[in-house]
């Protein structure tokens, strides 16, 4: 009886032996599954989270604009009148002293400051329908250049080849984010330097450089310049660069940024040559 | 009539009306102040303005309706809109009601003088009349109104006696009605813009060479004796459409 116990045993020990090596595997593999699932889970509500941050921030900021913008609109009116009066003082006073002269051009360039902000706050709030067209970009470069000379203490270098493939964008909007981006480059150099701005063609699209030597990004702030009210500037309420971005998505292209402090900013935007949505 | 442009301001805010009428006043320009549509619209058809400046958003009536109202009562007089409202549909849509440009506010000034001073006040006519008597009677008529008058007795010296600056024709059409066909193609030919308002005193019996006149494209034509009122009018219209035109292909510039 004990013989028939003692073998019984030892069958059962050896099944388990042998159910144990082949179930420890498979529950190693189901915890390390599992492990990997509640990662997963935990990665993925992360990144809902992070999204109905971003959501909830994008309708804050769009309400935000809203109201900025119908406000901005009233704010044009006195404006205006302001605009028109320095004009006028202008007109009138035009054999004052020096300091005179010197005050009027500050009230009306203060002004423009002003008119300026309340344009980006509007091109923030809006959405624009597209008008895309083929547009050249050697002719709009150096139309932006045209109206937007560089300083003096600036020396600018613009090799665009005349021939490079037509970008099918809206061309209000590019030149509205080129001319941000050749006048954020002046401002990065107030003690002057070297603005160059060149572009290439490859794989249907052209690439547009805009290469200062001012002051630069802090690698801290490099994540951010694309954000919303993100301004490194003494002026300005931190629209500019994003509005830009917006456009440039809009247009199906691309806006980077690589900086070092002390050496200065390369911008490039890529835009698509053809009408194929990419 | 002025030799100066007539400007009408419409704005209900009225510094910015005030400031604008004091800044055209410097630069030698004469304009009037309104700052209601309905007000504007009465003295429109009291007053020989040159152009209308207007705001668009206005209580009571708009500037799209005023472009609109101006459309039956002073069709030709260029209205140039005024607003604060980048975005505003009106802008689109007093485009549409015929508003030759529309500005932003805050107002370049200095784009709109240089538009202003671009459109000439001074007028320069031909007069081509094989009678004397009317030709030298009617360019006393229109030089005491400042015009500048051109006479021509001969038909085949016509296109000669037409210089860059000349702004309208006025082609007498006699019984030898081959001539003046002849000359108003010649016309047609050189200068393709320039309007020629015929005039005859043979209305029934020239009547299909006047109808043959308005293929080829003569402005309009005038039964002798015309009342000198009448002829105004048609050179008052031709003028704003002219300023059209003009203010038309500056906007496209822009």
């Amino acid at each position: 009886m004990s013989k028939h116990k003692s073998f019984f045993s030892l069958i059962l020990f050896t099944a388990t032996a042998f159910l144990m090596r082949i179930t420890n595997p498979m529950i190693r593999r189901l915890e390390a599954r599992s492990k990997y699932l509640e990662e997963i889970v935990e990665e993925r509500t992360e990144k809902l989270l992070e999204t109905q941050e971003q959501l909830i921030r994008k309708e804050k900021l769009a309400v935000l604009g809203q109201l900025a913008g119908g406000v901005g609109h009233e704010l044009r009116n006195p404006l205006g009148v302001m605009s028109n009066a320095v004009y006028y003082l202008k007109m009138i006073l035009s054999d004052a002293d020096e300091k005179t002269k010197e005050y009027l051009d500050i009230l009306s360039s203060e002004v423009q400051n002003a008119n300026q902000i309340i344009s980006d706050l509007l091109d923030f709030s809006r959405v624009n329908s597209l008008e895309r067209e083929k547009t050249v970009v050697h002719d709009l470069v150096f139309s932006i250049l045209s109206r937007q000379p560089a300083p003096e203490n600036v020396d600018l270098s613009a090799t665009i080849p005349p021939d490079l493939p037509a970008v099918f964008v809206d061309s209000r909007q590019i030149r509205q984010v080129l001319l941000n981006l050749i006048t954020n480059a002046y401002d990065a150099m107030p003690e002057g330097g070297k603005l160059s701005i060149g572009a290439h063609s490859k794989n249907g699209q052209v690439d547009i450089f805009i290469v200062d030597t001012g002051s630069g990004i802090p690698k801290k702030d490099l994540e951010r310049i694309f954000e919303p009210l993100f301004t490194t500037k003494a002026r300005g309420i931190g629209l500019g660069l994003s509005v830009s971005k917006n456009l440039i998505e809009a247009n199906n292209g691309k806006i980077a940024v690589e900086s070092k402090q002390g050496k200065g900013s390369v911008f490039t935007v890529v835009l698509p040559t053809s009408e194929v949505v990419s | 009539m002025r030799n100066t442009l007539y400007i009408l301001i419409v704005d209900d805010d009225q510094r910015m009306a005030k400031t604008l009428k004091d800044i055209f006043n410097i630069k030698g320009y004469e304009a009037e102040v309104t700052h209601s549509g309905h007000d504007a619209l009465k003295m429109v058809v009291k007053d020989d303005f040159d152009l209308v400046l207007t705001d668009i958003k206005m209580p009571r009536m708009n500037g799209v309706e005023l472009c609109r109202k101006m459309r039956e009562s002073r069709p030709h007089i260029p209205i140039l809109l005024m607003t604060a409202y980048s975005t505003d549909i009106l802008v689109k849509e007093g485009l549409e009601e015929g508003a030759v440009i529309a500005l932003h506010k805050p107002l370049d000034l200095e784009s709109l003088l240089d538009l202003f001073s671009s459109l000439r006040k001074e007028r320069s006519v031909v007069i081509a009349d094989n009678d004397y008597e009317f030709c030298s009677t009617l360019g006393n008529i229109l030089r005491t109104r400042d015009f500048a008058v051109t006479h021509v007795t001969d038909p085949q010296s016509v296109t000669e006696s037409i210089k860059s600056d000349s702004h309208v024709v006025l082609l007498d059409m006699n019984l030898d009605v081959t001539s003046s066909l002849m000359v108003l193609e010649r016309i047609r030919e050189r200068y393709f813009h320039l309007p020629v308002i015929l005039m005859t005193a043979h209305q029934d019996e020239i009547k299909e060479s006047i109808d043959a006149a308005f293929k080829i494209g003569a402005y309009t034509c005038l039964y002798k004796p015309f009342h000198i009122k009448e002829l105004f009018q048609f050179l008052t219209e031709i003028r704003h459409k002219e300023m059209k035109r003009v203010l038309k292909e500056a906007a496209m510039r822009r």
